[in-house]
């Protein structure tokens, strides 16, 4: 016999208080009556004296006390074991998260909710059918009302360990879509419960009637919640911050490893319940990336006790400055900003695959697109990619019409006073950051794959490099155009897109898993979007170029959330449900189970037509 | 009250009837027994005006023959009864609807006006915890209208004691008789003493117990106080049926005391409801009785 509602038995002060309703003196009317001579002889047991008196047998107390028995019974909700699902369509959710992948014993937790749906599955009645679904980054619904026992066991077996989160919100309300559809549905959610809560979903409307299945117990965790390498100038800097989860004090050992597992160094750590510790090495060794991996004595989940870092770098990028001119202030600034290495021309290269970084064309306008990002000053032809349609004079001030920009921030243009500039058209995917009246004096956006930058006028018809906005503008720019250099990538967990900028001019580019599968990148441009796979671990990017292989590092890893693993729940149905505490009826739900409420209400409002047919009959 | 106390038409009726006690047989058999010595047990009273209704044959034909006036001849009979009625006052007697205290009246006329017609010596006391009022030695049928009208003006007073009052100064006359008590004989402090002194004073007494229907089988439901109209004692009782049951076989068990009592001490004991007609009272339960025949 399990309790699912054991919190409603504060209810049960309805018995002392029927009790004393009848010890109570009662409230009288007043009579007079010749004598009350008889009525003595007849009262002398019935006499009350003192405000209390003895309790008497008395039928309608005890049907009264009958009644309120079984309605406590009823709010306590008992429940029967039952060999198989109670309703005859079940929608059976099970979570599949970072969080899942706890150990419980033998068994993560998604083993355990595939193994409880296995043998629901097998208890299958005739005529009772199952709706499979997984509760994922997207619900996911496996078998569709099959009836199929085998079928449904093949699917439960495709279910693989997600390291990413769960969309619950998304599962439940997809779930209670499909039970709705049908009449006679219930839904059977297993899982631990994710760190999201059901009351902000407007759980008391649920259209159907909702069992959560509690999987797992474990709450104590310890976890790398960061780890950053930095380059000094002589060594590599690092910092572990590990997180305890859990509700008891967490040691072990933190150890680095260098890109070919060699150990670095190791450390112990002591983390008191619910706290973080941070750990610092001064001196590593050069690497290219860093393995830092804990060894807590007692942990649940050990996917997040491993965390990879590449050190921040800023590389050397390659610019070219094609300007036939010669411009002082543009040399100046590239050469002044940043992590550039600049190369001047006079003419655009005729030789085709020449690849830079950045390209800067100054007053040039090359007739197709060189391989790398481009920043384009003052046009004064069309091309294929350009439409360009003549100057026009300005006589309005510059005004930034996307002050949110990456490319605009910090630039003050109030003080910049331009003559004319470039009148250009549409052209898909730039758009306009900086206007003067309706001209365009700054576009920015992607053209075939690369990064494009045009500033319409020339910088000598400008006051703008007598101001400072224009270094700030050029570093802004710079950092934009050659991201490669400025910024590691990542990193990134499971299921998100995560934007790689490639080095152009690379011929062959391949993505490397974790597990050595390997995996070319098709992109002709700059920056690739990439679905990060759902799984954990060090991924690398190598791209071959004219000078030699280029390899760079980015890490897969849990959400700091999922780490969180003490169990929780989540309720739909009455609020009495939701008023519930938390966990310990739950481990119980594992069974299946036939709730008896409904008789025992039944039986209570028997009991109290019975009470007033006594009532009336005057017993 | 006192024109409508009893129904002309049925007073002749009731003319007809008479008190059939121990000590009236007592006397007609004294009666018997002086008829050997004749002329001597007849003894010359008073002379009486006639009224209407009078016995034709007790006129003194000679007086008439002297003075042109019809005078009645009455005579010191041994046979002539000792009439005492005794009615209860208490405030008991005049609670609620039903009217205890005014069938208890006009029983008394009743008893009253029969006993006149066969000149009897009728005396009437009030009492309620004492003795109240009284009209003594009415004789003949020319006294039913002070008989009436004393009976028309008695109104209920405040606690009732039988045994008290029956004790009282004057509330037994010396002469044997016939005592008939009028009474709910709902008392506190009991009924048995006094209604013994009564016995003690050689008086053959008739117990008339009027109960209304409330005390018989009481209407009301619910929770209540009920509050005694003498004492002002309250009770708290819910009243279910299965408390009026109870009730029910209290006021059976006072009866039946009240019926003992009687039996043992050679008493007549009626129960009379206020509710009946005092016709079928007298004609029906008092002579079934053998108190009137």
């Amino acid at each position: 016999m399990q309790w699912m509602a054991l919190g409603n038995m504060w209810f049960a002060l309805i018995i002392p208080a029927i009790v004393v309703l009848y010890l109570l003196k009662r409230k009288v009317e007043d009579r007079i009556v010749p004598s009350t001579l008889l009525w003595q002889r007849t009262l002398q047991n019935w006499e009350a004296v003192r405000p209390w008196e003895k309790l008497r047998r008395n039928l309608l107390l005890f049907l009264q006390l009958l009644a309120a028995v079984l309605l406590i019974l009823a709010l306590l909700r008992p429940a029967i074991p039952t060999d198989g699902p109670a309703t005859d369509h079940t929608v059976l959710v099970i979570e599949n998260a970072g969080s899942m992948q706890t150990r419980e014993g033998e068994q993560t937790r998604l083993q355990q909710a595939v193994a409880a749906a296995s043998g629901w599955v097998e208890k299958l009645g005739r005529g009772q059918t199952v709706t499979l679904m997984e509760a994922g980054r997207e619900p996911k619904v496996w078998v569709s009302k099959s009836a199929d026992q085998e079928q449904l066991l093949a699917a439960l077996g495709q279910l693989t360990p997600s390291f990413g989160s769960a969309d619950i919100g998304a599962a439940l309300s997809l779930a209670g879509a499909i039970a709705a559809n049908e009449p006679g549905s219930g839904v059977i959610w297993m899982g631990d419960g994710e760190e999201d809560r059901s009351a902000s979903l407007g759980a008391a409307a649920y259209p159907a009637s909702f069992r959560f299945m509690q999987m797992g117990r474990t709450r104590e965790n310890s976890a790398i919640g960061a780890f950053v390498t930095q380059t000094g100038k002589k060594d590599v800097e690092g910092l572990v911050r590990i997180d305890n989860h859990g509700s008891s004090q967490s040691t072990g050992t933190v150890t680095i490893y260098d890109q070919n597992d060699r150990l670095l160094d190791s450390d112990t750590f002591t983390v008191e319940a619910g706290a973080t510790c941070t750990i610092t090495w001064g001196q590593l060794p050069a690497s290219p990336v860093y393995r830092a991996v804990i060894e807590p004595q007692q942990d649940g989940l050990a996917s997040d006790n491993e965390a990879w870092s590449v050190p921040f770098t800023t590389g050397v990028g390659r610019a070219a400055l094609v300007s036939p001119a010669g411009n002082r202030f543009l040399h100046q600034a590239l050469q002044t900003v940043g992590s550039m290495e600049v190369e001047t021309m006079q003419q655009p290269p005729e030789k085709k695959g020449e690849a830079r970084d950045a390209w800067v064309f100054d007053g040039v306008v090359p007739d197709r697109l060189p391989k790398g990002n481009v920043l384009l000053i003052a046009p004064d032809r069309a091309a294929d990619w350009l439409p360009f349609e003549g100057t026009r004079e300005l006589d309005q001030e510059p005004k930034a019409v996307a002050a949110d920009d990456p490319l605009l921030r910090h630039v003050d243009w109030r003080d910049v006073h331009v003559a004319k500039s470039a009148l250009l058209g549409e052209v898909p995917g730039m758009k306009s950051l900086v206007q003067a009246g309706a001209t365009d004096l700054v576009r920015a956006g992607t053209i075939d794959g690369r990064r494009v930058v045009i500033v319409g006028f020339d910088l000598h018809d400008s006051d703008l490099p007598l101001r400072p906005a224009f270094p700030i503008f050029m570093q802004n720019v710079v950092a934009w155009l050659a991201p490669a250099q400025a910024a590691p990538i990542g990193p990134a967990h499971p299921g998100e897109m995560l934007s790689i900028p490639l080095t152009p001019g690379a011929t062959q580019r391949v993505l490397t898993a974790p597990d050595g599968q390997k995996q070319p990148i098709q992109s002709s441009g700059t920056s690739w979007m990439l679905e990060v796979p759902d799984r954990i671990g060090l991924y690398r990017v190598d791209e071959r170029l004219d000078s030699g292989q280029k390899s760079r590092f980015f890490a897969v890893q849990m959400k700091e959330g999922q780490s969180d693993i003490a169990p929780k729940t989540i309720r739909m149905g009455t609020k009495a449900d939701a008023e519930e505490s938390d966990g310990e009826s739950s481990a119980a739900n594992a069974a299946g189970s036939r709730e008896l409420m409904t008789w025992l209400a039944a039986i209570a409002l028997l009991a109290m037509l019975v009470e007033w047919r006594v009532y009336q009959r005057g017993y | 009250m006192s024109g409508h106390l009893l129904d002309p038409e049925w007073l002749a009726r009731l003319e007809r009837l008479q008190l059939a006690s121990k000590r009236a047989a007592a006397g007609s058999q004294a009666g018997l027994r002086r008829a050997k010595q004749l002329g001597s047990s007849m003894e010359f009273a008073d002379y009486q005006s006639y009224v209407p209704g009078d016995d034709l044959r007790q006129l003194d034909w000679n007086a008439y023959a002297r003075s042109g006036k019809l005078f009645l001849k009455k005579y010191l009979d041994e046979t002539q009864l000792h009439v005492n009625l005794y009615i209860d006052c208490s405030l008991s007697m005049s609670h609620g609807q039903s009217g205890k205290m005014e069938r208890a009246v006009q029983l008394a006329a009743a008893f009253g006006y029969l006993s006149l017609c066969h000149l009897d010596h009728v005396s009437v006391f009030a009492f309620d915890k004492q003795l109240v009022s009284s009209v003594r030695g009415l004789q003949g049928k020319s006294q039913a209208p002070r008989l009436l009208t004393f009976l028309a003006g008695l109104t209920p007073g405040g606690a009732g004691d039988l045994n008290q009052a029956l004790r009282s100064l004057g509330a037994v006359s010396g002469k044997a008789g016939i005592s008939i008590v009028l009474s709910d004989f709902l008392f506190e402090t009991g009924y048995e003493k006094g209604i013994a002194f009564l016995q003690a004073a050689r008086q053959d007494v008739i117990m008339v117990q009027v109960l209304s229907g409330d005390e018989l089988e009481p209407a009301y439901q619910g929770e209540l106080r009920l509050i005694d109209s003498e004492t002002q004692q309250a009770k708290e009782v819910s009243l279910t049926s299965v408390l009026l049951e109870e009730y029910r076989k209290s006021v059976r068990e006072y009866q039946q005391e009240l019926s003992a009592f009687a039996y043992g001490r050679g008493i007549s004991f009626l129960e009379v409801a206020a509710e009946q007609s005092v016709e079928s009272i007298v004609f029906q339960v008092f002579r079934k009785a053998g108190i009137i025949r």
